[in-house]
């Protein structure tokens, strides 16, 4: 699970641009339309921005929490998978979910999160798109590899200042 | 059809009744959106003559041809349209952000609003649902806190919310429409005509599938597009942000400073791009869709204007720095700020305080009027604190919120010499003295004073023609700008992309891609054509001739005084050199009307008796 | 001979440095000083600096002289004398 890949923002990259959900949706449903991208971007002023998606979380609330057992986690690959037959779009997951990464179909009315476009032979078009390469696909295991280089150069360059200032 | 609604909303606010109309494919293909929609859905609902802040001024609302897909920096682009109170002429404005693209999800291309409510309202547009909430609470408030107190109320964070500040309840000659906090509808007053209307704010919310005719193909020319976004077309927008234009324009003696007495400014480097980027810019964020981001957001961190935060162009640089004679960035952006807050024209209410400031110097104006404040050029706290005053109506300020024209008609004194403005409506950040070919942009420009209905600035700046000079032929280059730039204006794209579009041709397969309407690159430059002429019918109509194609006297009468430019001015005769090209390449008469043939070869027959006779 | 070169907006940011000295033949074009500094700074500044495989300057970008653009003298073919200025300069389309 630790290395199940998903997608995740660099918050300071992320410009709020909205491309992701607009190639989201594209990919999708064959429209353009915000509120049917597994992918949304917030913003809260003045400038602070970041996108969200599903981040295939270890014991996903969403699944614990459907009545109906409409969900359930990919052993594979960790992603949320919706039994459409069982899903009667009553939204406890949408609640429950952590990241607000969970819609609802208007259609169909039953949810939708991220797949990791998984039909996509180049992969999830977010990724693709994102004109500030904010979006990677990354896993838990990565982030905390990457924390831990950070936190390290940060103190090396802490001790070379204090040695020579 | 794709991508259009093909929805019209008419709401009454007198009566409090909205009803939807309809538009169809001739109509979309005649006049593609944007500003083909605002000018024909003025001209046919407005009477001939009415006042603009009389219930009959209908304010309207309109989305472009590709607005909510995700065509490179055309996400999100609206624009508003009436009868301008600064010009008695055409108010148009346009803004971006994130609240177009919701309009058009919201099910709506055109909204169009008259009458006036009883009480201060907002329209809340709601998918299918409209109506008209009280906003009693919120008259006074600033532009932001409308915004958010109707967020939390109506208990929707995605609500997006075009909202008028005090500036536009006290019917202000610039004041303007706010929304996502650091985008405006800003120019010819289009904020006082909601205020004199009771209408505090259009919030929307949508939520239906905003379709294209061919999405494979579209999304194959978008990564194209995208990728030329990233290139040398867009670098400087993405990197330093116009506010990088102070130094070239300040090197090419075309800066206009201290009330347009000079042409370059001392205190150039201290109000550049860089320096802000440098010390003051702390994101760089985007509209919706666009890979290009060029929201330059700035913040001042010390000193008497510290948590001052707003977003910072060229335009409102120059008016609050140069303009004014100020080398002070904080009080700039602090200026900017304050605009945004209050809802009142950035650009406009620069050129207002550096009106007033010379008045103050000349001894027109004393410090009994402007309520103790020295209003010197230089002095940042007496501009920030005039900017409010305006906006506020509080002493001087009361008569510089009629705008220049206005306030240089109560003043007298012979200040009407140097009120800068065209048709009613202030000048921006081009020295025209010394660009000449945008001087005939400017003096003919619909909506007034105005360097964003042409660009003509690029023939003088990259020396295609001689910048210091005449002739009759830059007339048919302003009328090919003004065309260009009505397509831009109503597919809706942003200019700064300009460059990567590779002509009418491409534009015009970007337009059949995303509604599924033919249309040839010819048939595009035609539009822009018919477009540009209804603007001058409705123009003439409400009573424009040659006179009012005009520029300020300082422009016709006063040399730049030193600098690169020294010397440069445009006569009484050049300007008619110009005007006399510009009107024959139009097929005009040489009072500025359309001719007879023009009008109907443009399919404009049933504005006929506007036009010449014969 | 010596001349002076100014680098405003992106560009200054890109080469870091808002103006040099150069030396340039007696006989130096604009077009030769251009690509000289093309060949110096590389593809990237090239691409912002010129267009038509580097026949003209990139629209969006001017090229002025002793304060003169080049267009009202002759064009890349502007012959420089010692002690010139020339300014590479940004051009916007709008900005507010």
């Amino acid at each position: 699970m630790n290395r199940h890949a998903f997608v995740s923002v660099v918050p300071d990259k992320c410009v709020g641009c909205r491309v992701c959900e607009y190639v989201c949706s594209m990919e999708k449903s064959k429209v353009f339309n915000p509120t049917r991208s597994r992918i949304r971007v917030t913003r809260i002023y003045p400038h602070t921005n970041a996108a969200l998606t599903c981040r295939l979380c270890e014991d996903p609330p969403c699944v614990v929490a459907c009545p109906r057992k409409a969900l359930k986690q990919s052993e594979e690959n960790g992603v949320i998978l919706v039994n459409d037959d069982l899903c009667n779009g009553c939204g406890w997951c949408i609640e429950a979910c952590d990241f607000g990464s969970i819609c609802l179909d208007p259609e169909k009315k039953v949810v939708r999160m991220c797949d990791l476009c998984a039909a996509r032979e180049a992969g999830p078009a977010c990724v693709e798109w994102c004109s500030e390469e904010a979006l990677e696909l990354t896993s838990k295991d990565v982030l905390s590899q990457k924390a831990r280089i950070e936190a390290i150069q940060k103190l090396v360059k802490a001790e070379e200042a204090g040695k020579s200032g | 059809m794709h991508t259009y609604t093909g929805k019209i909303l008419h709401v009454d606010l007198s009566t409090g009744r909205s009803r939807t109309d309809t538009f169809d494919e001739e109509f979309a293909k005649a006049y593609i959106g944007g500003t083909g929609f605002g000018i024909k859905t003025l001209i046919d609902n407005q009477k001939p003559g009415v006042d603009a802040f009389d219930p009959e001024n209908p304010l309207i609302y309109v989305v472009g041809a590709v607005t909510g897909t995700m065509i490179p920096a055309a996400g999100s682009k609206f624009g508003v349209f009436a009868k301008s109170p600064a010009s008695n002429l055409l108010g148009e404005a346009y803004s971006t952000g994130r609240w177009g693209a919701e309009l058009r999800m919201a099910g709506y291309d055109i909204v169009v609003i008259k009458g006036k409510a009883p009480h201060p309202v907002y329209l809340w547009i709601d998918d299918e649902s409209v109506q008209l909430m009280d906003a009693k609470h919120l008259w006074g408030k600033s532009t932001w806190e409308t915004e958010e107190m109707i967020r939390n109320e109506l208990g929707d964070q995605l609500i997006r919310v075009s909202a008028i500040g005090p500036g536009g309840e006290n019917l202000v000659k610039v004041a303007c429409l706010l929304n996502d906090h650091f985008r405006a509808a800003g120019r010819t007053g289009l904020g006082a005509v909601a205020g004199s209307k009771n209408l505090k704010a259009v919030a929307v919310r949508g939520t239906h599938d905003v379709s294209v005719a061919e999405p494979a193909k579209l999304l194959e020319l978008c990564k194209d597009l995208y990728e030329r976004c990233k290139g040398p077309a867009t670098t400087k927008y993405r990197t330093l942000g116009t506010p990088a234009n102070i130094l070239t324009l300040n090197a090419q003696g075309a800066l206009p400073t201290r009330n347009y007495q000079s042409a370059t400014f001392e205190g150039a480097e201290k109000v550049s791009g860089e320096y802000l980027n440098e010390h003051f810019v702390t994101k760089i964020q985007g509209c919706t869709a666009c890979p290009c981001r060029c929201e330059h957001i700035a913040e001042v961190s010390e000193g008497p204007f510290k948590g001052a935060i707003a977003r910072v162009e060229y335009e409102p640089t120059m008016a609050f720095g140069p303009y004014c004679g100020v080398d002070d960035l904080a009080a700039v952006i602090k200026a900017i700020e304050y605009c945004n807050l209050y809802g009142i024209d950035a650009i406009g209410t620069g050129i207002i305080v550096g009106f007033g400031m010379e008045c103050y110097e000349k001894g027109l104006i004393t410090k009994g009027d402007t309520g103790g404040l020295e209003l010197k050029f230089g002095n940042g706290q007496a501009m920030v604190e005039m900017v409010k005053k305006i906006a506020l109506r509080e002493d001087i300020g009361d008569v510089l919120a009629e705008g220049v024209k206005g306030a240089s008609e109560k003043i007298g004194n012979g200040s009407q010499h140097f009120a800068m403005q065209i048709k009613g409506v202030e000048m921006t950040g081009y020295e025209v003295r010394g660009l000449k070919t945008c001087a005939l942009g400017y003096a003919v420009s619909r909506r007034g004073a105005d360097h964003q209905r042409h660009g003509s600035y690029t023939w003088d700046q990259t020396g295609k023609v001689d910048r210091y000079k005449v002739d009759s032929g830059r007339g048919k280059l302003v009328m090919g700008d003004e065309d260009n730039y009505c397509i831009f204006d109503s597919m809706i794209l942003c200019k700064f992309t300009r460059t990567i579009w590779k002509g009418y041709d491409e534009i015009a397969k970007v337009y059949s891609l995303v509604t599924g309407i033919p249309m040839t690159g010819a048939e595009l430059e035609k539009t822009g054509e018919r477009i540009s002429n209804l603007a001058r019918l409705y123009n003439v109509r409400e009573g424009l001739t040659r006179n009012g194609d005009s520029l300020p006297p300082r422009v016709l009468k006063d040399p730049i005084p030193s600098g690169t430019s020294k010397g440069s001015f445009v006569s009484e005769q050049e300007l008619n050199t110009l005007l006399d090209g510009y009107y024959d390449a139009r097929g005009w008469t040489r009072e500025g009307v359309p001719k007879k043939a023009k009008i109907e070869e443009l399919g404009l027959s049933a504005y006929a008796q506007i036009g010449a006779r014969g | 001979m010596l001349i002076k070169i100014k680098y405003l907006g992106p560009l200054a940011l890109m080469l870091n440095k808002r103006e040099e000295e150069l030396e340039v033949s007696s006989s130096a074009s604009i077009d030769d000083l251009l690509r000289k500094l093309s060949s110096l700074y590389g593809e990237e500044f090239e691409n912002e600096v010129l267009q038509d495989g580097g026949e003209n300057v990139r629209t969006g970008t001017a090229v002025t002289v002793n304060g003169k653009v080049i267009g009202q003298l002759d064009g890349m073919g502007t012959r420089l004398k010692m002690g010139d200025t020339i300014a590479l300069l940004p051009l916007f389309l709008g900005g507010g």
